[in-house]
């Protein structure tokens, strides 16, 4: 199942030909927006939330070095480690050195969208060490070998009927389709890998600077038992997860919760400061946290785009956006999609590799609308398909096409008499009422023919006949 | 280890040379306060507790006394059928003698204790394979949140695991623990850095566990708890 | 007042009605009317598809043309928000500004520069059929309107106004998007057309020419009976 983001357009309109795929996504995602309606509206002070938590990633992201360094500061005074790696080898190298030292065989992980981008999994199974993905919806989808099609519901693109056949061929249990008894079946079986595994990683939600506080935010607990059973804890986090401080926390949970599932506050959100410390019942005795770079200094790097890092992963612009609906998750060929999906891909994997994904929004502008830390996402795929253009990564049709189309439009008297003539052809050709065939459009929808008057020749007339202004 | 620090460091400086459209305003200012400071009613804040955690699935409930709640957790465990039952070190427990009077009360269950002032790895795996086994935890609460229906526990005072592996898990509370919101107990908390009193982990739970992964349907239990239940005891009620 | 009338090139060449139908109700809402014939596009189709450059050059020309309008309005959202909303972003030539700034604030979509400027609900229309109003993407989201086209509907004699489901669901054009990705384009004006088809209204209605032809092209195709129409002319055709 190895996508990428070039497949982007065959992908999407394989999926969007498969109704039964169409059908799923549509109502997962409808499901989702509901909810989180129902919640946003009993917070009548939603909309100036969204300006703080805008406002508070804005200072994070425009400082992000000094409040990186306090936030090392602050796990290091906390008894924790801080690891920085400036790419997705480097990461996952870090973790596999861990490993050896603990000579731990097994690694339990929680959901991570960071650990999903340096592609963890793949390097711990090379370096001879089990991966397993405790997430119920990620434990599904690798056991199934397949990659997440949503980065709050991984496996939104499988059927019951999918999961209990999958479920009966790889462990022999017999099928059930009943979703509390695969769930059932998953926990008991993920219990001894908790019970037993040295190394637990994690992602991050958000660090504070200020106390070196990671925070993780879940419905299942499984990232409790990663960071709470296993002798070592490892948090991997883009650098962009810092904010200044943990009294901001409580503004972000409100806004997180609602915005992902509609849900007042998960069922679990832990606060992590550090290793177990003395006197503890419980808890890790090493504390790592990865600070990974991975592409995100250069996104800082353009003030346009910049924004982007505001991003706190919460996927409401996935399940608003009509094409993410239509298409689903795998056809964006990277773990991040829909419309931030957009946006990073080509930012992370290079413009050239995700082509197709700045241009594929109809700029309705509802993600923006909907992210609950005002990113313009619309805007910043304009802004993508601009750098697109300008370093002639266009086809040459559509540049010889724009070039035409600014010189007849500078022009009025060009545009006046190219519109003329083209009347007078298509009059002479007998073609004038018969609408026009556009590649692309015509096949399914039919095309206006042009008016026999355009409305400057109507002004144009009137005026004459004194019927003007 | 640094890794690649000042690689990575460096390039964040470069990048920023270049200010993005909020460079120099003013710094946010900090969360403003949520919740007045002062705080409400106990009786109020309670009753909307009980209203949020109920909406999420969590079994809340105002108990007059400790006797009432050791009554009710004899009902309890005798309608569930509960066989091992675990009692957490918190101070409320302690206080209570909870685990002693459980074992009086119940003498057909397994009452296990944690124990221990400072576990030794071995000891803590220990301790997390027994909790796997129990049934039932029961622990203290170091804080309420009404806004959300939100147990607040700090690892201080109470092991991770003891609320998270069994089936059922009870957080014994007292009325003055019941906060507004978030931002209320961060003030309590006082979160200053150099204040120290923040916890290793500090772990909030609102419901039992659940997942919605197999085709958005409600699942409770994915890999914690499939009950969760708050009693506050000595209440007005 | 004078009102200096942009008219979109889709309008221009495909949809001249929309324009005239505009004037109509203009000078029937009492202020004088003119159209400044140097006027061609407003460099959306270029700026859109990334070509900042080309976009550039027109939003400059838009500026030299409508520089000494006293409101400029245009019947389209989408056009409207590529000036008051997109100029400002590629137009950073600092000796515009002034000039910049008056144009883009001069510049209104035409409902709501008849409710919002004008205050005008009542144009003395009747129109006894059954409509049901799409929310066009850029008017609803970029400029925020939301009420004036309702309120123009709800005040036109004999009118029933059914809204549907996602009324502020994207039609599927998005410009190149449309031709770009026809599949989903197409699925997502489906989708579209079945939400109008509930309410069993004889007309939609919307402020963008480019949605209605969308949802016309595919609800023409499909045969269904349903049919486009532009508020102008719903409004102009019958004063």
């Amino acid at each position: 199942m190895n996508r990428t983001p070039g497949q982007f357009k065959i992908l999407a309109s394989e999926n969007v030909a498969d109704p039964r795929l169409r059908r799923t996504f549509q109502s997962a995602t409808g499901h989702a927006l509901g909810q989180r309606a129902q919640s946003v509206q009993r917070v009548p002070e939603w909309e100036d939330l969204r300006d703080r938590a805008h406002r508070i990633k804005e200072e994070a992201v425009e400082h992000l070095d000094s409040y990186l360094e306090k936030l090392e500061a602050s796990v290091i005074r906390r008894g924790g480690r801080v690891f920085w790696a400036r790419d997705a080898k480097e990461a996952s190298r870090y973790v596999v050195e861990l490993c050896r030292r603990l000579q731990a065989s097994t690694v339990v992980k929680s959901k991570s969208m960071a650990a999903e981008e340096i592609g963890l999994a793949e390097a711990l199974e090379a370096a001879g060490v089990e991966p397993v993905e405790t997430d119920l919806g990620e434990f599904i989808i690798q056991v199934a070998g397949e990659t997440p099609s949503h980065i709050i519901a991984p496996a939104l693109h499988m059927t019951r009927q999918q999961i209990g056949n999958l479920f009966h061929e790889k462990f022999g249990i017999p099928y059930t389709d009943v979703p509390a008894e695969l769930c059932a079946f998953a926990r008991q079986r993920l219990r001894r890998q908790f019970l037993s595994a040295r190394l637990g990683v994690s992602g991050v939600n958000f660090a504070a600077a200020d106390t070196g506080t990671i925070v993780i935010v879940e419905n299942e607990g499984n990232a409790r038992l990663c960071t709470s059973l296993p002798r070592v804890h490892v948090a991997i986090m883009g650098l962009e997860k810092v904010i200044p401080r943990f009294s901001d926390l409580p503004l972000f949970l409100r806004l997180l919760a609602r915005s992902s599932t509609g849900q007042r506050q998960t069922s679990y959100v832990s606060m992590i400061s550090g290793p177990r410390r003395e006197g503890e019942w419980d808890g890790p005795e090493e504390f790592h946290l990865v600070l990974l770079d991975n592409g995100r200094s250069d996104i800082l790097a353009d003030p346009r785009v910049r924004r982007s890092l505001y991003c706190i992963r919460c996927g409401a612009c996935l399940n608003t956006c009509p094409i993410y609906q239509r298409v689903g998750g795998h056809a964006y060929g990277s773990v991040y999609s829909g419309p931030i999906g957009s946006v990073l891909t080509p930012l992370f994997q290079g413009l050239e590799v995700a082509k197709d994904l700045p241009y594929a929004s109809s700029l309705c502008g509802s993600c923006s609308n909907i992210c609950p830390v005002k990113i313009d996402l619309h805007h910043q795929l304009l802004w993508l398909r601009e750098k697109l253009a300008s370093r002639r990564a266009t086809p040459w049709q559509e540049r010889l096409a724009m070039s035409l189309f600014a010189a007849g439009m500078k022009d009025p008297a060009l545009y006046r008499m190219g519109s003329a003539l083209l009347r007078l052809w298509l009059k002479a050709s007998g073609k004038s009422k018969r609408p026009f065939a556009v590649p692309g459009w015509s096949p399914t929808r039919d095309f206006p023919a042009l008016a026999e008057t355009s409305f400057r020749q109507w002004w144009a007339d009137h005026r004459q006949q004194g019927e003007g202004p | 280890m640094n890794g690649s620090r000042e690689v990575v460091l460096s390039r964040i400086r470069r990048a920023l040379l270049r200010p993005g459209p909020g460079h120099g305003q003013e710094p946010a200012s900090p969360s403003s306060v949520q919740s007045p400071p002062g705080r409400m009613g106990s009786a109020q804040l309670f009753e909307q507790f009980q209203e949020q955690s109920a909406r999420v699935g969590g079994e809340p409930r105002l108990c007059s006394d400790i006797e009432d709640a050791l009554r009710g957790i004899r009902d309890l465990v005798g309608a569930a059928g509960y066989r091992r039952v675990a009692v957490s070190n918190h101070e409320i427990c302690r206080g209570h003698n909870l685990a002693e009077a459980l074992s009086d009360l119940l003498p057909e269950v397994s009452v296990w204790r944690e124990e221990g002032e400072a576990p030794t790895p071995g000891s803590r795996r220990r301790n997390s394979r027994q909790l796997a086994q129990a049934d039932l935890s029961i622990t203290g609460a170091d804080f309420l949140i009404a806004e959300s229906g939100t147990v607040l526990i700090a690892s201080a005072g109470c092991s991770r695991q003891i609320s998270l592996l069994p089936t059922a898990h009870l957080a014994l509370a007292t009325p003055d623990q019941v906060y507004p919101d978030l931002a209320a107990v961060f003030r309590q908390l006082g979160t200053a850095p150099e204040e120290g009193r923040l916890p290793a982990a500090l772990t909030m739970i609102t419901g039992p566990s659940r997942t919605a992964d197999i085709e958005k349907v409600l699942i409770k239990g994915a890999h914690g708890p499939m009950r969760q239940l708050t009693w506050v005891i000595g209440g007005e009620g | 007042m004078n009102v200096s009338l942009f008219i979109p090139c889709l309008v221009d060449q495909f949809f001249p009605s929309v324009g005239i139908n505009l004037v109509k109700i203009l000078r029937k809402a009492g202020v004088s009317v003119d159209y400044p014939r140097e006027q061609t596009c407003c460099g959306q189709p270029a700026f859109n598809s990334g070509y900042h450059e080309e976009a550039t050059q027109l939003a400059r020309r838009f500026l030299e043309v409508f520089g000494e309008a006293e409101t400029i309005v245009c019947p389209s959202g989408s056009c409207t928000s590529m000036v008051k909303v997109f100029y400002p972003e590629i137009l950073q030539d600092p000796g515009l500004g002034r000039q910049l700034q008056e144009v883009t604030a001069r510049t209104r979509e035409f409902s709501d520069f008849l409710v919002n400027v004008m205050g005008i609900k009542d144009l003395g229309v009747a129109f006894p059929h059954r409509v049901t109003y799409h929310d066009a993407c850029h008017l609803l989201r970029e400029l925020g309107v939301h009420r004036a086209p309702r309120e123009l509907i709800r005040h036109v004699r004999g009118i029933e106004l059914v809204e549907m489901e996602n009324s502020d669901a994207c039609c599927g054009f998005g410009g190149a998007f449309s031709v770009k990705f026809p599949e989903i384009s197409t699925a997502m004006a489906q989708d579209k057309s079945a939400a109008i088809l509930q309410t069993e209204a004889e007309y939609v209605v919307a402020n963008d020419s480019s949605c209605l032809m969308q949802i016309g092209g595919y609800l023409s195709r499909q045969g269904l009976p349903v049919k486009p129409l532009h508020l102008a002319d719903l409004l102009g055709e019958n004063l």
